[in-house]
């Protein structure tokens, strides 16, 4: 069984078999065109795509850190800060990423919002 | 010994204690839901879980690497149980837009008749959101550098490339908890809060898996697990993190820009 596997995914057999599909010429072809292939989307990952999304970044923290508008005002609406029952974790009172600043409790806000 | 191309394959412990162990997953998850004090019950059943699920795949990669078991006829089996696998998880995924669409598509008059909900303060969908689409594409072209050049028997580029791909998951991961944490509502505000964290919660969770699966790829192409024309293993990473990718467009258009 052992030898069989091997003979069907060993790198020889492979190999041989790759080179017998199209003769040595083709072969090469392929291999070189595969290669450009890979060189393209390199080129496209480290000149295009890396920099891009650092410069996205930067934007992206700019404009986040001067926009920085406060949370709404609480109004204790029915359908908001449902407590059915307790949350499986802390106190049970608040969310998993529960922010004092930005999430108020059934009873309103713990600490007093930054404007 | 027969002399076939399947994997006939010798007794192992782990799918009778991964199907005893997934009760207890089912079971303490139903259970966290409804008692706080059941955390440790679960956390002990998740690292369970994970050590059954550790050794059955360490068991995997030596029956593929050391012992030559993965032939092509199983490689074919391979692909198509990793292609039902993502087929599964589109339906999962389906369940959360149709609970969205359902929601949003004619408000409840006790929710304001009106989407976002009354008193919902949706996030700018050009902000941290786009930014985040752009880092999964991103990652989606850096992953397919990656394996062109493993498809070429370039290890080290393939390797710095994949680096980049998961590097790029990690970034995705830390902006959303960024995200989530400056977030005005909660799961526990309204439907809106509901659909918006089961959603994104669980696209959170899928890149996490991801990013752990392109890293495990990482160090089994580094210890040269991988040839030019044997890379399963990488292709099925490839394969999530495109449909993690995919997944994320869909809620980015649906629930962050046009459900604002």
């Amino acid at each position: 069984m052992a030898t069989l596997a091997k003979k069907i995914v060993s790198p020889v057999a492979s190999g041989a078999r790759l080179m017998s599909t199209g003769g040595g010429g083709a072969s090469a072809t392929a291999g070189k065109h595969a290669e450009a292939h890979a060189k393209m989307w390199a080129n496209i990952s480290y000149f295009l795509v890396l920099p891009g999304v650092a410069i996205a970044s930067f934007i992206t923290f700019k404009n986040e850190s001067a926009h920085h508008e406060p949370p709404p005002e609480f109004v204790p609406y029915e359908h908001m800060r449902i407590r059915k029952k307790n949350f499986p974790f802390g106190d049970g009172k608040r969310s998993f990423f529960h922010n004092p600043e930005t999430n108020p409790l059934p009873d309103g806000y713990e600490v007093e919002p930054h404007h | 010994m027969p002399k076939i191309p399947f994997h006939l394959v010798s007794r192992s412990p782990w799918p009778i204690l991964a199907s005893f162990q997934v009760f207890n997953m089912v079971y303490s998850t139903a259970k966290l839901f409804n008692s706080s004090s059941s955390s440790y019950i679960f956390l002990t059943n998740f690292c369970l879980m994970t050590l059954i699920s550790w050794n059955w795949w360490r068991d995997i990669v030596r029956e593929s690497t050391y012992e030559g078991s993965h032939t092509k006829e199983v490689i074919t089996g391979l692909k198509l149980g990793m292609m039902l696998f993502i087929t599964s998880e589109v339906f999962f995924f389906l369940s959360f837009f149709w609970a969205f669409f359902h929601c949003s598509l004619s408000p409840d008059i006790f929710i304001g008749q009106m989407w976002p909900c009354k008193g919902i303060k949706s996030f700018n969908p050009m902000g941290i959101p786009l930014m985040n689409t752009l880092i999964l594409l991103s990652s989606g072209v850096t992953l397919t550098a990656a394996h062109h050049f493993l498809m070429t028997g370039k290890k080290m580029k393939c390797n710095n490339l994949l680096i980049c791909t998961v590097m790029l998951g990690v970034y995705f991961t830390i902006l959303q908890y960024i995200e989530y944490k400056e977030a005005s509502f909660t799961i526990a505000d309204s439907i809106y809060g509901s659909t918006f964290f089961m959603a994104t919660g669980f696209h959170g969770i899928h890149v996490l898996i991801g990013t752990i699966f392109l890293f495990i790829c990482l160090v089994r192409s580094k210890t040269n697990h991988f040839s030019s024309y044997h890379h399963f293993g990488f292709e099925a990473a490839a394969w999530y993190w495109h449909f993690v990718d995919v997944v994320w467009l869909f809620l980015y258009i649906f629930i962050y820009w046009l459900g604002k």
